[in-house]
């Protein structure tokens, strides 16, 4: 996961433009130093990187060879591309270890960044967790309606019945119209008997 | 469409059927006729594939000619050669007797080449229902008049003939595997080219790009007949009505091989469902309607069921380990 | 002209009010289901194939033509508005679209895209109607080593999309390509990086990457910043509408992104990926206001919109003339065509000219359609902006899980869309652009495909690449798009400090 830093407090909380595509963010306002920090950001991303690589490295190994005829096996682009992604896993590691030594602050957003809101974050992420435990077991609507509900909380909804009714209105709908109209199979789950009572299946 | 009388006709047979379906629930017995009351039929692949028109033909005919009293329902569990619906079929869906799976010879190949862990020695086989057979064909401007202009070739050079076909160890690898074997060429000479899907084959050819090719017959035929593309064999035992192309066998080699396809039922099911399916097949093969199907699609009626098409799919999978192993995709 | 001939005899056979309406249904649909990200045309298509079993083929044919158009225009909408492309062809609108959405023009920018699709939906289909048999052939030429070195091409175009740090850039390309490499190589049958599971031996789908990265890790970003940040989304300034301005610099973009999709949808191995990042690039490369790229130019949401439009139409060059399907919706059509026990090919042209020309008069009467159905809603789609934060990302969180499990049924899916979406949200976190990721995956494995294809074919001979005059010509340009730039800042360098010097 990310590292929060508490050091960054000062995010741009009145919020510049969204640069989160592009990566063209404003310049921090105010290069900050730190003392005696052992750990950054680019750092841990490197590493990240670089267990990525090796993952894919290792892996490329273990790719059977067939006997048939081909000039460039199954093993040469996994080597190819694992390769290139170590070079920038050691990159970044290189980028993480020059702003420990400088001390500034790295030159990439992160200034514009607020803290995460973690519970937030975590209330989302949850959601889509719940929803494929549910899923197969308690049917498409209840799982949905459960997603649309907990992402809502999470992203300040007060009203928790008018979320849940409006998840519930939209998740019914869409089930009906793709498998009443469109054929699709979803599960009913827990539905089954009042879809069935409505002449649905 | 059915024409009225017909329509009185399958009324008939229904209420019969069902009159019969009351007899076996009486007297198990009786039940030789019987029929499962309701199908469900799985396409182990996405919408619109062969295992899927393979599904969707057989339950308009149930429908139509009235074989199941109820309902029929056709579903996509699609995924790694049709082995992941296999496993669906074999683990959750045991004992269920009212389910059917499409299956054929690629399920075969894949349950090898994936290790799968379960096969279908595991399953409970029905009917072999339709056949497709493989054409061997080259580009109109090569220099390969002949079947026997291209074996020479690939005898004396066998890396410089590159072969299109399907997806490395389907049913058009598993040929050019077997011609290998059958003129001698060593497996690791064998230039194969694998392209996803008929269609980029198909360019390939029509390109050039490629020494010659391998699919099945009903993929090309337009480009064949439109002189687009040179047949030189096919691979059914016979020469099939309506095609003029000449067999593999009668250009003197010894491989016949049929891209079948058939339906198998769960594990743990009990005799009378497995008749009661059987039954169904049986049915669905003598209707009108299925002929017409096989006749609208070019499949060639390759209908076995019971012991026999059982016995019929552990001798395809010999055959297909052999040929797999050779080429290097079974351990 | 026989061909004029042919094409009013259709629009006789289209203009019926039976297939009108069948055109009409199928627009409509196929808009609402470009619109939710990851139910696009193939599985709409796929799933009306049995309800059409024995009705009338032009019909539905008809229908299903507007389902492929309609998904096409409907893509783009969700992708400029909401940043969650329904489809991988319209990632590269998400890119400046959705910035211009922010801004308060996402009015302008969802016009320039619903204009833009019909001006090259409709010169796409006017070159379908008299340039295909021509243009099958050339097509037919490309060779895998062509393939290869159109492949090539299309990474240097990457180049414009790595986002501000080159290094970001490329680690996120090289994911994209990792994931790639996931499932049965197509060429020998080997097993790479499955973990011994059978969901993997397919691969990783596009779909899920594009949603999880983009919807579900834009959902996730948004969450990280809830509270801590005031929403710095403009629903609408001054006017929805594009200004004079925004027309003048829409116009050459269109016909450019035409140029560029509709021979590039043709090609039988293309699909309406590749013409939107060349597109994207191309309009980069020669707009005069370079500096906008990436804070939200016109240019590159009006290039690559109608790219992957004519791209859609190019697709049905191959299919109609030669059976040949280049694209997920392509392949169900050609399912669809042998349902009706027919065969596209040289011979459906002969024997159902009624079909065919009604078909592609339809065309023409589609993109009528979607343009009238679309414009005045574009009123309406920028009021999404103005739907609460909950609700707003509740609902994309519903419709990304639907359409993922929808691929598959399969709860795997579901997984992967997770992790991935974590991934997206690190990226998005730590200043990583996403697009190149997606651009990594879906070109990677056509890349491996088509070089080791190539040198098979060859026998290990490396010159084929330099000796095929398409394959030569295509490497040249890449080369220049490489290092054009770079030399051009030489020398212009150069020269500026030759004029300061004489000052």
């Amino acid at each position: 996961m990310t590292h929060a830093d508490p050091m960054m407090q000062q995010g741009n909380v009145n919020g510049g433009p969204a640069h989160a595509q592009t990566g063209r963010g404003p310049a921090p306002l105010h290069p900050q130093v730190r003392h005696g920090a052992w750990l950054n950001r680019d750092l841990l991303l490197g590493l990240g990187v670089l267990g990525l690589a090796a993952f894919f490295f290792i892996g490329a190994l273990r790719i059977r060879i067939s006997p048939s005829y081909s000039h460039i096996g199954p093993r040469f682009f996994p080597f190819l591309v694992s390769t290139g992604l170590g070079a920038c896993g050691i990159g970044l590691l290189a980028q993480g270890l020059r702003q420990l030594k400088s001390g500034a602050a790295p030159a990439e957003g992160e200034a514009a960044e607020p803290p995460i809101n973690w519970v937030s974050v975590s209330l989302t992420a949850a959601a889509v967790v719940f929803y494929i435990l549910l899923l197969e077991r308690a049917g498409f609507i209840a799982a949905s309606t459960v997603l649309f509900s907990l992402v809502a909380a999470a992203f300040g909804a007060r009203r928790y019945g008018l979320a849940v009714l409006i998840g519930f209105i939209l998740s019914f709908t869409a089930y009906w119209a793709f498998t009443q109209w469109l054929g699709l199979r979803l599960p009913a789950g827990i539905m089954r008997p009042i879809l069935l009572w409505l002449g649905g299946s | 469409m059915l024409l009225p009388k017909q329509r009185a006709a399958s009324v008939g047979v229904a209420l019969l059927a069902s009159f019969v379906l009351v007899l076996g629930l009486i007297a198990p017995a009786l039940a030789q006729g019987a029929v499962p009351n309701s199908l469900r039929i799985m396409a182990p692949a996405s919408p619109g594939g062969g295992w899927d028109q393979t599904a969707r033909y057989a339950q308009m005919v149930f429908r139509d000619a009235r074989i199941i009293p109820g309902t029929v329902e056709v579903f996509n569990v699609p995924g790694a050669g049709g082995t992941i619906g296999l496993a669906r079929l074999v683990s959750t869906e045991r004992g269920a007797g009212d389910l059917v799976m499409i299956t054929g010879l690629v399920m075969v190949g894949a349950i090898i080449t994936n290790q799968s862990a379960v096969s279908l020695a595991q399953t409970t086989p029905i009917a072999r229902l339709t056949a497709e057979y493989e054409v061997i064909a080259v580009p109109a401007n090569s220099p390969f008049r002949t079947l026997d202009d291209l074996l020479k070739a690939f005898k004396e050079n066998p890396r410089a003939i590159s072969w299109a076909g399907g997806s490395a160890g389907g049913v058009d690898h598993i040929l050019v595997g077997l011609l290998a074997k059958e003129v001698g060429v060593a497996p690791s000479d064998v230039n194969y080219i694998p392209f996803s899907g008929g269609g980029e084959a198909l360019a390939a050819m029509l390109g050039g790009h490629v020494s010659a090719g391998v699919t099945g017959y009903g993929e090309w035929a337009a480009q064949i007949e439109a002189g687009n593309l040179r047949a030189l064999a096919i691979t059914s035992a016979q020469r099939v009505p309506g095609i003029n192309i000449p067999t593999l066998i009668e250009q003197g080699v010894n491989i016949e091989l049929a891209n079948w396809r058939g339906v198998v039922a769960p594990p743990g099911i009990t005799a009378q469902q497995r008749q009661a399916l059987i039954n169904a097949f049986d049915r669905l093969h003598a209707s009108p309607q299925w002929q017409q199907v096989l006749v609208d699609n070019n499949w060639s009626d390759f209908y076995l069921s019971g012991d026999a098409f059982a016995a019929f799919v552990e001798q395809e999978n010999a055959r297909v380990t052999a040929v797999l192993k050779e080429i290097g995709l079974a351990p | 002209m026989e061909t004029l001939g042919m094409l009013l005899d259709g629009f006789s056979v289209a203009l019926t009010w039976n297939n009108l309406l069948w055109a009409l249904v199928g627009v409509t649909l196929g808009t609402i289901v470009g619109i939710l990200p990851g139910i696009g045309p193939a599985l709409t298509v796929a799933l009306l194939l049995p309800v059409t079993f024995g009705r009338d083929p032009i019909g539905s044919f008809i229908m299903f033509a507007g389902i492929y158009y309609g998904g096409m225009y409907g893509g783009s909408t969700t992708a400029i508005l909401l940043n969650t492309p329904g489809e991988s062809a319209s990632i590269i609108t998400a890119l400046e679209g959705n910035i211009m959405a922010r801004r308060g023009r996402g009015g302008a920018a969802l016009a320039t895209a619903a204009i833009g699709s019909f001006v090259a939906g409709t010169l796409a289909t006017v070159g379908l109607t008299f340039l295909a048999p021509v243009l099958v052939q050339v097509a037919l030429k490309f060779g895998p080593a062509d393939y290869f070195a159109l492949m090539v091409l299309a990474f240097t175009a990457v180049t414009s999309l790595l986002g501000s740090s080159l290094l970001r850039g490329m680690t996120s390309l090289f994911f994209g390509m990792a994931l790639g490499l996931v499932g049965i190589d197509l060429q020998t049958g080997q097993a790479r990086y499955t973990l011994g599971m059978l969901e993997m031996l397919d691969g990783i789908d596009v779909v899920i990457v594009a949603i999880g990265l983009f919807a579900v890790g834009e959902a996730l970003y948004a969450a990280s910043r809830h509270g801590r940040v005031a929403s710095d989304v403009i629903p609408v300034k001054d006017s929805i509408w594009m200004t004079k301005e925004d027309w003048r610099r829409s116009v050459g973009p269109w016909l450019r992104g035409a140029l560029l999709g509709f021979p590039l949808g043709a090609l039988p191995a293309g699909g309406a990926e590749i013409p939107t990042f060349l597109s994207y690039s191309l309009e980069r490369r020669l707009s005069r206001h370079k500096d906008e790229f990436g804070k939200g130019a016109i240019e590159g949401v009006a290039g690559p919109e109608a790219a992957n439009n004519a791209a859609a139409a190019g697709v049905l060059v191959p299919l109609l003339t030669l059976g040949i399907p280049t694209s997920a919706t392509a392949a169900i059509m050609l399912a669809a065509f042998q349902q009706f026990g027919l065969n596209p090919g040289p011979l459906l042209f002969q024997n159902r000219p009624d079909l065919v020309w009604g078909l592609i008069a339809s065309l023409y009467i589609g993109n009528v359609m979607l343009l009238v159905l679309n414009l005045p809603l574009v009123g309406l789609w920028v009021r999404l902006l103005s739907v609460p934060a909950p609700y707003l990302y509740g609902g994309i969180l519903v419709f990304a899980a639907l359409g993922t499990y929808s691929l598959n049924h399969s709860w795997v899916d579901l997984a992967t869309l997770f992790v991935v979406g974590i991934v997206g949200f690190i990226m998005r976190r730590c200043d990583f652009p996403v697009a190149p990721a997606v651009i990594g995956l879906i070109l990677g494995p056509l890349a491996e495909q088509q070089l080791r294809r190539a040198l098979a074919i060859s026998q290990g001979d490396y010159s084929v690449f330099f000796t095929r005059p398409i394959s030569a010509t295509l490497l040249a340009i890449a080369f220049v798009a490489l290092v054009g730039p770079a030399i051009v800042r030489f020398v212009s360098g150069r020269r500026r400090r030759a004029g300061a010097m004489a000052a």
